[in-house]
């Protein structure tokens, strides 16, 4: 017997469980009263189940594969030690020539800032964080697009909302940079305290530590700023550089 | 590689073989891809526990995912891509979570009855397989790619993936392709009728 494409939608749904009850027992009664059907529904079950998994010739080929992305990501770990381990001398000119950079900012802007307002040492390292997921996001989602768009102030209290009624907790960094970027970091360290060291973002920990650290900055808590930003020194990784650069900053 | 690459660059690339594209590819999804699974990606036992993927399962998943992206590309399953290598990526992390939570269903229920095969049997079955979608015009191996290789269910993400309209039409093009296929896999194994 030859199955209808039909049945075979049918069946397909069936196995996945996305059947409604009523037509599960139609199928049922079917399979069960019509030998033919059932044999070749079987037949069908066991290609979908067992034949479209890889033969030998491709199994080997997915084991060469498979060794070589595990080497890509043993590279990328001993890249980022490598990255920590950088000889002192070179990371020093590097952190020379950030501090030497930030020191001519800070002259430049100085009239300009004490015109504009009084300034932090902070104001020279706050960058936006880009999206990590924007390309999955819904393009109607308010709060993501005005934080895409750098309007932290409306991003803020949006991302907050999304998150409360149960929207990707990834936003609360975000709205934690539009809170510091819309001159609320107040309103930041109470929620990337509560991400730092949690096992649910550990791939995210260096972002929050350096936010966090411009939050404590910002807010003139400089004892745990400077605390944070030793650690992130100490522990290398991605913002040590700029950690470095924001202390020399700060003890001049 | 200091450069960054497009995605059709990257699809170039791997399809070239081309080491450190495929590195490229490796490192720049994985962290987004990652950290999707583990927010995203869970699961309710029989008696109502969530089980969640952490960070190792979802490494395994996106490995698992890049090693069927790279061979169905290099096999010519793949041929066009018009959503973003991470959301494939994930979509195909995905359905491997989804099925991973239904074998664990399974298993805490009872035992599949059945008639499967044993190793020998198995191997030729997917060998036949294989020689009727090789058959396949290229269109439609990359719909029987999508539905049975990569085992996504839902027609709109195969659409979104291949950038064929919408769900309605891949459910159409599916059934054409299905029935060249059994059309193929009979004349191959010489059964019948499926």
């Amino acid at each position: 017997m030859r199955l209808s494409e039909e049945d075979i939608i049918k069946l397909e749904a069936m196995w996945q469980g996305a059947l409604d009850s009523t037509e599960r027992a139609a199928l049922e009664k079917q399979l069960q009263e019509d030998a033919a059907f059932h044999e070749a529904a079987e037949e069908w079950k066991l290609i979908v189940s067992e034949g479209f998994l890889p033969p030998q010739e491709e199994l080997e080929e997915q084991e060469e594969i498979k060794k070589r992305m595990q080497a890509y990501a043993q590279e990328a770990e001993i890249d980022s030690v490598a990255e920590a381990e950088r000889p002192f001398r070179i990371r020093r000119l590097y952190i020379g020539l950030a501090a030497a950079a930030v020191l001519l900012l800070l002259l430049w802007l100085g009239p300009l800032g004490r015109v504009l307002g009084p300034s932090s040492p902070a104001d020279n390292f706050f960058a936006h964080l880009p999206r990590d997921n924007a390309n999955l996001s819904d393009p109607g989602d308010a709060g993501k697009q005005a934080y895409d768009r750098q309007t932290y102030k409306r991003a803020y209290t949006a991302l907050l909302q999304d998150v409360a009624s149960g929207g990707d907790s990834l936003n609360l960094i975000y709205a934690s940079v539009a809170a510091i970027g819309s001159g609320q970091a107040e309103k930041a360290i109470p929620i990337l305290e509560s991400l730092v060291d949690a096992n649910n973002w550990r791939l995210y920990q260096s972002e929050i530590s350096w936010y966090l650290a411009l939050a404590y900055v910002y807010e003139e808590q400089n004892g745990q700023a400077i605390s944070l930003l030793e650690k992130m020194v100490d522990t290398g990784g991605e913002y040590s550089a700029e950690a470095q650069a924001l202390l020399a900053t700060m003890k001049k | 590689m200091t450069k960054d690459l497009t995605e059709l660059e990257i699809i170039q690339g791997v399809k070239q073989k081309d080491p450190e594209v495929e590195a490229y590819f490796y490192r720049t999804n994985k962290r987004k891809c990652v950290q999707y699974a583990v927010k995203n990606f869970f699961w309710k036992t029989a008696n109502g526990n969530t089980v969640k993927c952490g960070i190792e399962d979802a490494e395994e998943l996106y490995n698992d995912a890049c090693v069927l992206f790279v061979q169905n590309i290099w096999r010519e399953r793949i041929v066009q891509l018009e959503a973003k290598i991470s959301t494939y990526l994930i979509t195909s992390m995905r359905y491997a979570w989804l099925n991973k939570a239904r074998a664990n269903k399974k298993e805490s229920a009872k035992p599949e009855i059945a008639g499967t095969p044993a190793g020998e049997n198995k191997e030729s079955l997917r060998s036949n397989v294989r020689k009727a979608i090789n058959l396949l015009d290229p269109k439609c191996r990359e719909m029987m790619t999508y539905r049975y290789i990569l085992g996504w269910e839902d027609y709109e993400d195969i659409a979104q993936a291949t950038g064929k309209g919408n769900g309605n039409v891949i459910r159409n093009l599916l059934s054409r392709c299905r029935k060249r296929f059994r059309e193929h896999y009979v004349q191959t194994v010489n059964v019948s009728g499926i």
